[in-house]
């Protein structure tokens, strides 16, 4: 299965989705005219690779900012990605944010909450 | 997904049919509607509550990030206002140092040898002098005030 990779722009994140290692990593601000578009690509790689997904799969996102309509869309996906773990696969939860930055911290605890999954919370400098 | 909320319309759509359709349902079929339906509530409730923090945050982001905005454009117009008075400054002092010279040398050349024919006076050249740098002091602070006003226009006018 090809890696998703998608470059950052002033508002989409960066994202680095690999299924040999089971790494799908999203890092930078997301703002974008079109959250769904962009954030369906992740969402349709995602449902392919928990087909058959690695014997560990490891999430870590790092944002510096997103918008209302992102979060939503982050959610969907998260939940996609639950569902891997929901079947019996390993996920590891690591939601990373800049050291002082609590409105982000806050917003990992939230997704983590309503996700009912748990996250690692890692402030980064 | 082609709409954000895409789940939540599919559910309005699904238990709309389910109200409407023409097919008498069974108590077993309303029951089992009820708990899907109740299950996805609970879901969208927590999604609202999940929503309505994300942009209260962001919203208090926003805010914190516009008066820091506000803030620093004062400092900004404080520090524009400090530069363009002492560049106006400056050309004033310029300016009154080129009058000066030229009164001091009108009043050496063209005043001076009619002193002694009105009198003799001990000190009226140096009165005259006086007279000159007193003048001249008081337009420099005119001169100043007119170049920062034209100079603050000239700004006003290129952003407007």
């Amino acid at each position: 299965m090809e890696p998703l990779i998608l470059t950052a722009t002033a508002t989409t994140p960066s994202v680095n989705f690999d299924s040999q290692t089971g790494s799908l990593e999203i890092h930078g601000r997301s703002t974008p005219e079109n959250p769904i578009a962009y954030y369906t690509r992740m969402i349709q790689w995602v449902e392919k690779y928990s087909e058959n997904p690695s014997q560990e799969t490891m999430v870590r996102v790092y944002f510096e900012y997103f918008n209302t309509s992102s979060s939503k869309c982050l959610l969907e996906l998260m939940k996609k990605i639950k569902n891997i773990q929901t079947e019996g696969n390993k996920v590891r939860w690591i939601w990373m944010y800049e050291e002082g930055d609590d409105d982000m911290k806050e917003a990992g605890s939230d997704f983590s909450d309503l996700l009912k999954v748990p996250f690692s919370l890692i402030a980064k400098q | 997904m082609n709409t954000l909320f895409e789940k939540e319309t599919e559910t309005l759509e699904k238990f709309g049919q389910l109200l409407t359709g023409d097919r008498q349902k069974s108590e077993t079929e309303y029951q089992e509607a009820l708990v899907e339906l109740h299950e996805r509530y609970g879901e969208l409730l927590g999604q609202v509550k999940f929503l309505t923090k994300i942009s209260d945050r962001l919203e208090n982001r926003l805010r914190l990030t516009n008066q820091l905005l506000e803030r620093k454009n004062i400092e900004l117009k404080n520090a524009l206002r400090d530069l363009l008075e002492a560049r106006a400054g400056k050309r004033a002092l310029t300016i009154i140092y080129i009058a000066a010279a030229l009164l001091f040398i009108f009043e050496e050349v063209i005043i001076e040898p009619f002193i002694p024919i009105f009198g003799q006076l001990l000190l009226a050249g140096i009165l005259i002098k006086l007279a000159i740098a007193l003048v001249l002091k008081s337009i420099e602070g005119v001169i100043e005030g007119r170049l920062l006003k034209r100079k603050i226009q000239k700004i006003s006018k290129e952003n407007s």
